[in-house]
């Protein structure tokens, strides 16, 4: 239902960009970049890693200052540059960063109040706790989100995280209806990213009801499934430039990928090669935990085993258990043959087990240190000399680490925080992958990857599996089993449930297993 | 209650990265091959926020010299200056552990006068020289370890654990000295620090051999880079494999054998301790940390900046009393140099992430 005030609209550009340039000390992360976002309809923004995506988004939100030359219109209206925070609100312009944005110590109504001041009578008027409880409570419902507003945001796992931020960019124009819904631009930075299938779906949802009621999205995301389903228009960074601004009709999902790559993509499939019959490298009994309730699993060497499952299945404690990050409750694991109960990571990694935690930003990366220092983090041992750091040593053991998973840009004195999003988890991916073992756990590894650098980290995964090492892939992204695993799990709220092997390992068939389970509560 | 965070995780630290990048990157570039984009040269802010302190510094000395020819630059006064701080920069290097693991120790004062009491308690009971300072470092592994236990076994907020300890401290020293000024009645103990080197205390010895040491252990080994990414990203050094609990832990250990050490050191070259006497030094070290990770490397707790850092505050109060200040002048020059020193590197290091970010 489209008003008469947003028909004045329709048809015009919401957003206009031209010219628009970023340098970062001497390095250009956007290049003379000009294009329009068509009023009413879903832009999607894409690239590869390090193309500029996020950087073009922080400059509409004033958090970047672009460089000189560039113009901006939104709704047909000038905009003074650099843009602020205020200006950018005030046009109407609503963001989802790529990091999300929420504070961590603060309740989830907190976080919803200090972007929406107007709430409180006054900066030193009462806040109402009540009434913006209610408000929050409200808005969480229409995102189908069962947390209570008075939860703390740093309790919450990756999922409800972005599923807050989604509903705090959203929020005003929930309160105000239609009218806001037309008139504002949402900015969502690859808000689906380490989501599951069916919370991408929800997210998915909404952004085509914000579309039916006359709402602009710009949309950033590797998946390109999704971008094929929602997006109406296509922009394209490669490095910093504008290489593509075309309607999305009657492009296929290779055409897009490959257009955002610059070349076609083989997709690769493993050949089917049946069970293993290497020797059983870890093992696990009757594992229990917050969340797990009795599991049994064997990875043998050389195999790659995939955990799938829906969202609180228990995916991820069953990873963190078995790289000693938390201990179970009852249970016991072997590794290879000897019983192997580590207290921390570090026993884990040890005893040749490392680990792709699940989230970069807290788990993953130390942001203030630089790449190098983050690529051999715990693993310094292999670089010193007399118990004193081997500088050069360390150096190019970072620098062939660096090029294997294709780290962009290539500096190892680069603080990991400055790098894009896909750029931090190859690095993070690296550091587990880069050091042989015996055992590789994956969760989620490829999240915010590019399509290309996915492909690679694939192959380097099937190489070091290849050379007899055990990886078990947690995911979401069951296209990542299609291509990877021998064998497939799925966990059903703490339990195994189903298994999948050979030609059994496809999309649909995967999604039917994981969706049956659920049915069957 | 939130009390205030180490440095190492508040968003300014991060923000001046950029800069210490530039300076680290030089060496790192020059063996490189890979083709990368030619850096910009170091700017102006970029050497004003790392060399603020030390520019400040040299201005300082520049200008006491110039209205005190007579007195500030003379060698006797210079020698009083580096002897007089030996022990405040040992003191201010403990600090710098916790701090680079992400924790305030602020019971490392009291650990430095309780030290100080039992040196002299021990030493006027007739204990020989070794069987003293044995006895002095234990107590500071003591506190260290009871500090470390609370804050890393049980999770007990690393500011409330050690002001605790700090408070059960004062209370002791006030038990074992019978509230009453103690006096050293021995020279054997005296000896730690009568002996001279080149004509200059011993102290300054002991203070530039733990600073080498410190420096090399810091940024030199692997324990002094997970030190720091304990402080700087605790959830995921310890995914990475660095036991962070060790690390925490043995921050707190080594710091408070080092405050004790420093409490040894100050009684023997004094030969008096006060039942108060320690917490007055436990400001001036963290004030010269603070300093110290605005310079040479820029939003990380390094050692040569910390010495800086005491030297500036040193120098600045040596100046101002030859000038006949009095002591609320120095004072106040104290605060205002930390607060000015630091918030200049704040500013300068946002200014530069507007302008080239
Ligand atoms: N604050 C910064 N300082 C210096 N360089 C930066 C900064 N932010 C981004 N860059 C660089 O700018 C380039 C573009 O980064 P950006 O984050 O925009 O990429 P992206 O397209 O969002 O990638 P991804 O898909 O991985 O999120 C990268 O080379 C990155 O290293
Ligand atoms: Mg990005």
């Amino acid at each position: 239902m489209i008003t008469s005030d947003t028909d004045v609209r329709t048809g015009s550009d919401a957003l206009r960009i031209e010219n628009l340039s970023k340098t970062f000390s001497g390095q250009r992360a956007l290049n003379e970049v000009s294009f329009a976002v068509p009023r009413g309809k879903i832009t999607a923004l894409l690239g590869m890693n390090g193309s500029g995506k996020s950087t073009l988004i922080k400059v509409l939100a004033g958090v970047y200052q672009p460089d000189p030359g560039a113009a901006l219109t939104i709704g047909g209206t000038a905009m003074p540059l650099p843009m602020t925070p205020r200006t950018a609100h005030e046009a109407g312009l609503r963001f989802l960063h790529q990091d999300v944005g929420l504070v961590d110590s603060l309740t989830i109504a907190d976080n919803f109040a200090f972007v929406d001041r107007f709430r409180a009578p006054g900066t030193f008027g009462p806040i109402s706790k009540r009434r913006q409880h209610e408000h929050v409570a409200a808005t969480l419902e229409k995102f189908a989100i069962s947390v209570h507003p008075g939860a703390l945001v740093g309790s919450l796992n990756p999922t409800l995280r972005t599923m807050v931020g989604l509903a705090r960019a959203f929020q005003d124009e929930e309160e105000s209806g239609v009218q806001a819904f037309a008139k504002n631009i949402v900015v969502l930075d690859e808000p689906t990213a380490s989501l599951p299938v069916e919370e991408v779906d929800t997210i998915l949802t909404s952004l085509e009801e914000l579309k039916a009621n006359g709402g602009t999205v710009i949309y950033v995301s590797h998946r390109t499934e999704e971008v094929k389903r929602i997006a109406d228009q296509l922009v394209i960074l490669r490095d910093g430039k504008l290489v593509a601004d075309e309607p999305i009709a009657e492009l296929g999902v290779d055409d897009i990928v490959s257009r955002v790559v610059g070349k076609r993509l083989e997709k690769t499939r493993i050949p089917r090669r049946g069970l293993r019959e290497g020797d059983v490298v870890l093992a696990a009994q009757g594992i229990t935990g917050r969340r797990l309730r009795g599991v049994d699993l064997k990875v043998r060497s050389g195999e790659i085993l995939g955990v799938a499952g829906l969202v609180g299945c228990g995916r991820s404690e069953l990873i963190r258990i078995l790289a000693g990050a938390q201990s179970p409750s009852s249970g016991h694991m072997e590794l290879a043959g000897k019983s192997y109960a580590p207290d921390s990571p570090a026993t884990a990694i040890a005893a040749g087990v490392s680990c792709v935690p699940q989230e970069r930003r807290r788990e993953g990366a130390v942001l203030p240190m630089s790449v190098r220092e983050n690529i051999t983090l715990g693993r310094l041992k292999t670089f010193t000399r007399n118990g004193a750091l081997d500088g050069r040593k360390e150096r190019n053991g970072a620098l062939r680490l660096i090029e294997q998973f294709s780290v962009k840009p290539a500096d190892p004195s680069r603080l990991i925080g400055l790098l894009s999003g896909g750029n931090q988890q190859k690095v993070v991916v690296a550091r587990a992958a880069g050091f042989g073992g015996t055992a590789l756990l994956l969760d989620e590894p490829t999240q915010g990857v590019d399509a290309l650098a996915k492909q690679e980290i694939a192959n380097i995964v099937r190489g070091l599996a290849a050379d007899g090492l055990a990886v078990i892939l947690a995911s979401t992204d069951f296209e990542e089993f299609v291509g990877l695993c021998d064998r497939v799990l799925i966990l059903d709220r703490g339990r195994l449930v189903a298994e999948a092997t050979g030609e059994d390992i496809n999309e649909e068939h995967l999604a039917l297993l994981c969706a049956q389970q659920g049915a069957a509560a | 209650m939130n009390p205030p965070t180490a440095p190492t995780k508040t968003p300014e630290i991060f923000q001046k990265e950029a800069m210490s990048t530039t300076a680290s990157s030089t060496q790192e570039r020059t063996s490189t091959k890979t083709t990368k984009p030619a850096r910009k040269r170091p700017d102006v802010g970029t050497i004003a926020t790392s060399y603020g302190v030390i520019i400040f510094l040299v201005l300082m000395i520049i200008v006491f010299s110039v209205l005190l020819p007579d007195t500030f630059p003379t060698s006797d006064n210079v020698k009083a200056i580096l002897s007089d701080q030996s022990i405040p920069v040992i003191l201010a290097l403990a600090a710098i552990l916790p701090l680079a693991a992400g924790e305030f120790d602020l019971s490392l004062g009291a650990i430095l006068g309780f030290s100080a009491i039992t040196a002299i308690a021990l030493s006027n009971a007739g204990a020989p020289l070794p069987v003293v300072i044995l006895a002095c470092l234990a107590v500071g592994a003591i506190v260290g370890t009871v500090n470390a236990i609370l804050v890393v076994k049980v999770g007990v907020n690393a500011f409330i654990a050690t002001l605790a300890s700090a408070t059960i401290l004062s209370g002791l020293n006030l038990l074992v000295t019978g509230s009453s000024l103690l006096v050293l009645g021995s020279d054997a103990f005296g000896a730690l620090t009568t002996t001279r080197v080149f004509d200059l205390q011993v102290v300054l010895a002991y203070a530039i051999v733990l600073s080498l040491l410190l420096f090399y252990v810091i940024e030199k080994t692997p324990f002094g880079r997970y030190l720091r990414a304990t402080g700087m990203g605790r959830d995921a050094a310890r995914l990475s494999g660095v036991r962070v609990d060790r690390y925490l832990a043995s921050s707190f250990i080594v710091a408070g054998i080092l405050a004790a050490l420093a409490g040894a050191l100050l009684a023997s070259r004094g030969g008096t301790a006060a039942p108060t006497l320690g917490p007055e030094f436990l400001l001036p070290a963290y004030a010269a940390a603070f300093l110290g990770a605005t310079t040479i490397k820029p939003g990380y707790f390094n050692v040569w900046g910390t010495v800086i850092g005491v030297v500036l505050l040193a120098v600045g109060s040596n100046g101002l009393t030859l000038l006949g200040a009095q002591t609320w002048v120095t004072n106040i020059f104290n605060g205002a140099a930390l607060m000015i020193a630091v918030s200049a590197s704040v500013l300068v290091g946002k200014r530069r992430r507007k302008a080239s970010s």
